[in-house]
């Protein structure tokens, strides 16, 4: 694969690095990211990513754009509210960059169609940027089961938590093996969040994404980055794998996927 | 009364040096690191290691007499040096320790005093008509101006990170006493038919190494555009100047990169952005109705004992605060008194030993300080001006006839004595004779500093120091003896011509060689045989580069290639042998940059053949120095090939002195052209970093040691890609340079 005149001027801020170079840009051309979540953390992820030239980017949202989702969901604007965030993401990405193949899941993840969108361009990586846990144990629950790499985000309030998932490392179970109980999520009044936090996560998100693809860095494997704006403190805590792990452990119970309930609040127009 | 205000941040800026000063002789820092800081604050390093000069900011020369007492109390306390008035229309403080230059910044501030800005990549000491506001012939006084623009550009932290050093002259008539003309940005007081005070603008002026007279940027601004232009001229340089090459610096650099026309569109641009931002205007304080009684000071050498300073400005508290200026000639102007206070000022002033009598002449020649103690001379200037007032007066001169006539001399190229705006004007060079160096003048006359008509001193030619005095001496009795009685200097040239001058001036070229008068080995006053060699190579490239020049010239001329007349200080009666000359001051060239100074022809060519051939220069030219070597027959044609891989190499020599290295083959000398294994490729046209981009692009495609050659832009690109290159792990073995492009042969690093 050669680049054009046109994406060697497009990537050049890529390509002068020396861990990417032109090699590193035609590693990007030609990788598959699938965004779970065209909300928060995945408006941010999906743009920067169509951006950097990821060759395939699948978005899979069965959600409509809200007036509410628009103080942090950045890659759709005011006049989109109404149609569906896959249509409106479709709609920037291409805009931004016509390298960018971007395909198209208009539903939300389950138990009986996440395996098919995950095998559909069979991705490289995954994102997790949805905004429950019955989609978060799923999308973790589908990778590991087929061998996929994926970033976990998650956010609340001024807070942000994500974790890296490479097959054979720490998975989001062995840290949490089952949902939380009901009463422990946040209720509606406390699921705020600032806008921005969305944004830094996500971008972390899509960075993990990009060294993955390019093979450069250390990426979250095995630790949880956890900030807290407010403070402004990053860190980051070192978690091994377990071997008690449901799913990704020595006696795995969990073979198969499976829908969880959706805990007290629907939380879903917070992502 | 102050004539600028001293910024609020001004105490935590002296804190951050004075750490810097401490972590320093701590060990903690370097001196280049330490130096990077000390600079913008007007402090240097003098000749002499570990002493120290201070330049205090006086905008148009002005100074409080209680100002003048205080900083003589500040000497008396540091140093016992006498204070240098300069032709930047400061006041320097010399010999200072380096630990007390903190607290006399502190102590300078207590009268509204500062150095910063006094030196370095930053906004100069703003310069005014001295005798704006009592000049019945100016259009208006200046002096708010100065005063309002120099209280707001040092309050810009901005000031002090631009790439090169920005100067600023203001002058109240189209006299241009304020070298509006020559300056970076130049205002000259202009009034409209309708009364209508404004002025006009001057930019891309300047002294320096390669001076120039600025160009008019506006016939007519209002006056309250001053800030406005002031800032965009900023804005321009720090967004194109180049940072790179401080000796292409300046913003006349700036006007010569992008032609007049795109300069001033480019001004232009960022003019209609400052006036967006709608800046507060200048706090302009309307000057004071003066009184005309002025009385001129003459400084010889701008030098005043600190304890006659103190005098001085304990006398003029009686007559007010402002009368006291320091002119560009580096005399003081006592100004703004009543004419009937001025017979008994004079007699006071002469019992303080303040004012002398001086032959008018004598009184407003100019001296730089020069070789004495500052690292960029080269010649001893100040000595050299003693000794021609010491010749005249011996000789009973009658300087009556030649009193209106400017002389100034400066120690190096660098224009700070303003030899290129007088009448007669000299600077120091370095040449060679008998192998050795010594101390050289260049020659020039005919400068003229007028709105309009401004025009640099054309050089005549080069003369011994030795011979200076003498010279002069005839060729003022000849100037005295044929000009007509009130004939202006620039008319008096024009009607004689300048033949009988180049007739006289000849008489005094000639060096006899060392063997027969050593004394012309000697700078004037000095009993240390003159040598460069306590020039360190950071502070003094402009020096070097004069000497390497002269060295290439004179193989040039020796080779029978220059066009220019054969240069007479050359002429050495055994000189028969041009092409063993041409060898020579070839091999000689380029010696000083890895800091040698051979004691003789032998030992200069033998260190070329040991230092250059094989390293920077392929092995056949070793047959070159080896005839040499053993008084063998050379023919032209070997010469002329040695005389032009080196003018080539110097051609390739970057910032830092250093020449490119020949390749492995290169080095095992083939001889002949080279067949080309390696992929060319054309980058020129392509800017930065695209180029840099596609370079890296194609090196991806080849192995590791694999060679590739680019071609490659002037300017930017050169100066970045390749070593972008170098940090990314590639070996650039080859720079050359040819017509506005480079060609740069790379060896692929690891993957």
């Amino acid at each position: 694969m050669n680049l054009t005149e046109e994406q060697i001027d497009r990537y050049s801020r890529h390509i002068i690095l020396k861990d990417v170079g032109g090699k590193g840009q035609e590693k990007l051309l030609n990788a598959k990211i699938l965004i779970v979540g065209a909300g928060g953390l995945g408006a941010p992820a999906a743009l920067y990513l169509a951006a950097a030239g990821i060759g395939t980017l699948g978005i899979a949202d069965g959600d409509k754009v809200e007036l509410s989702n628009l103080q942090r969901q950045i890659i759709h604007f005011t006049p989109d509210v109404g149609i569906s965030k896959t249509i409106s993401s479709k709609n920037k990405l291409e805009k931004l960059n016509p390298d960018v193949n971007v395909i198209l899941y208009d539903e939300r993840v389950y138990a009986d169609n996440i395996i098919d969108i995950i095998n559909d361009r069979d991705y490289d990586f995954i994102i997790d940027g949805t905004d429950n846990f019955p989609a978060k144990f799923l999308i973790n629950d589908a990778s590991v089961l087929l061998k996929k790499p994926f970033s976990h985000g998650g956010v609340l309030r001024f807070e942000g938590q994500t974790i890296t998932y490479i097959p054979g490392n720490t998975c989001y179970r062995c840290i949490f093996p089952e949902l939380p109980p009901k009463g422990a999520v946040p209720s509606c009044s406390e699921a705020g969040i600032l806008g921005a936090i969305a944004g830094i996560l996500g971008t972390i998100q899509a960075t993990e994404a990009l060294k993955y693809i390019l093979g450069i860095g250390d990426t979250l494997k095995n630790r949880m980055l956890i900030f807290d704006a407010l403070e402004m403190n990053f860190r980051t805590v070192d978690i091994g794998k377990s071997p008690d792990c449901p799913v990704c452990g020595n006696n795995p119970t969990i073979t198969e996927l499976k829908d969880y309930e959706q805990p007290v609040c629907d939380l879903k127009k917070q992502g | 009364m102050k004539f600028y205000e001293i910024p609020e941040n001004f105490d935590a800026e002296i804190e951050n040096y004075e750490k810097a000063v401490k972590e320093f002789t701590e060990g903690s820092i370097p001196k280049a690191k330490l130096q990077s800081i000390r600079v913008p604050f007007g402090i240097y390093e003098q000749r002499q290691n570990d002493k120290y000069m201070m330049r205090i900011r006086l905008p148009g020369g002005a100074v409080t007499p209680d100002q003048l007492v205080h900083i003589s109390n500040i000497a008396l306390k540091h140093t016992k040096s006498p204070l240098h008035f300069t032709t930047r229309q400061d006041v320097q403080l010399h010999d200072l320790l380096l630990h007390e230059t903190a607290e006399i910044m502190k102590e300078l501030k207590e009268s509204g005093l500062s150095s910063r800005g006094g030196g370095g990549n930053t906004v100069r000491n703003i310069l005014g008509s001295y005798d704006t506001g009592i000049d019945s012939g100016e259009v208006f006084d200046i002096s708010p101006y100065v005063q309002a623009l120099t209280t707001r550009l040092i309050a810009e932290s901005d000031s002090w990170t631009l790439p090169r050093k920005l100067k600023i002259g203001f002058s109240g008539s189209p006299e241009d006493k304020g070298l509006a003309t020559v300056n970076d940005l130049g205002f000259i007081a202009r009034k409209k038919d309708d009364g209508k005070e404004g002025f006009s603008v001057y930019i891309g002026g300047g002294m320096g190494r390669k001076p120039k007279v600025g160009f008019q940027l506006y016939g007519f601004i209002d006056t309250d555009r001053v800030y406005g232009i002031t800032r965009a001229v900023k804005n321009l340089f720090d967004k194109y100047g180049n940072r790179k090459n401080k000796y292409n610096a300046r913003l006349r650099f700036l006007v010569e990169k992008f032609g007049r026309e795109k300069f001033v569109k480019l001004f232009e641009n960022e003019y209609k952005k400052v006036k967006e931002i709608q800046y507060p205007p200048l706090k302009i304080i309307p000057a004071l109705k003066s009184d005309t009684g002025f009385i001129e000071i003459p400084l010889f050498l701008g030098i005043l004992e600190p304890g006659k300073a103190g005098i001085l400005g304990k006398i003029m508290k009686r007559f007010g605060e402002d009368t006291l200026r320091v002119m560009t000639n580096q005399n003081i102007l006592i100004r703004n008194i009543k004419e009937k206070d001025i017979p008994d000022l004079v007699s006071e002033l002469k019992k303080g030993g303040i004012f002398y009598e001086l032959p008018h002449f004598i009184a407003r020649s100019v001296a730089c300080a020069g070789a004495e103690t500052c690292r960029l001379g080269i010649c001893l200037s100040r000595n050299l001006l003693k000794a021609i007032k010491d010749k005249l007066d011996k000789n009973n001169f009658d300087y009556s006839r030649v009193s209106d006539l400017s002389l100034k001399v400066s120690g190096c190229s660098n224009t700070c004595g303003h030899h290129i705006l007088a009448d007669i004007g000299f600077y120091g060079i370095a040449k060679r004779s008998s192998g050795r160096l010594l101390p050289f003048y260049q020659f020039v006359m005919g400068g003229i500093v007028h709105e309009g008509i401004t025009r640099l001193a054309e050089t005549i030619g080069s003369i011994p120091a030795k011979n200076i005095p003498s010279f002069l001496h005839e060729l003022l009795r000849f100037i005295s003896g044929s000009r007509m009685e009130g004939e202006d200097f620039k008319d008096y040239l024009e009607r004689t011509g300048k033949e009988k001058i180049l007739e006289i001036f000849n008489k005094y070229s000639y060096v006899p060689p060392f063997d027969e008068n050593s004394g012309f080995y000697y700078d004037w006053y000095d009993d240390k045989l003159f040598s460069l060699a306590e020039r360190s190579s950071g502070e003094c490239s402009a020096g070097l580069f004069d000497l390497i020049e002269l060295d290439l010239k004179t193989a040039e001329q020796n080779l029978g290639l220059a066009e220019k007349a054969y240069d007479p200080s050359y002429h050495r009666p055994e000189d028969e042998n041009m092409v063993k000359n041409t060898v020579l001051s070839t091999c000689r060239a380029l010696l000083i940059t890895k800091g040698f100074e051979p004691k003789d022809d032998h030992e200069a060519v033998f260190l070329f053949k040991e230092h250059f051939i094989g390293k920077h220069l392929k092995e056949e030219w070793r047959t070159v120095t080896d005839k040499y070597l053993k008084n063998e027959e050379i023919s032209e044609d070997e010469a002329k090939g040695l005389f032009n891989e080196v003018k080539e190499l110097y051609n390739s020599m970057d910032d830092s002195l250093r020449f490119p290295e020949l390749d492995e083959t290169e080095k095992k000398g083939t001889g002949g052209e080279e067949e080309k294994d390696y992929k060319v490729c054309d980058f020129r046209g392509i800017g930065c970093p695209l180029n840099f981009v596609k370079t890296k692009l194609v090196l991806e495609t080849l192995n590791s040691g694999d060679k590739l050659e680019i071609l490659i832009d002037d300017g930017e690109p050169i100066d970045n890609v390749p070593s972008s290159l170098k940090e990314e792990g590639h070996k650039i073995i080859k720079r050359q340079k040819e017509d506005g492009y480079w060609r740069v042969l790379i060896i692929k690093g690891e993957d």
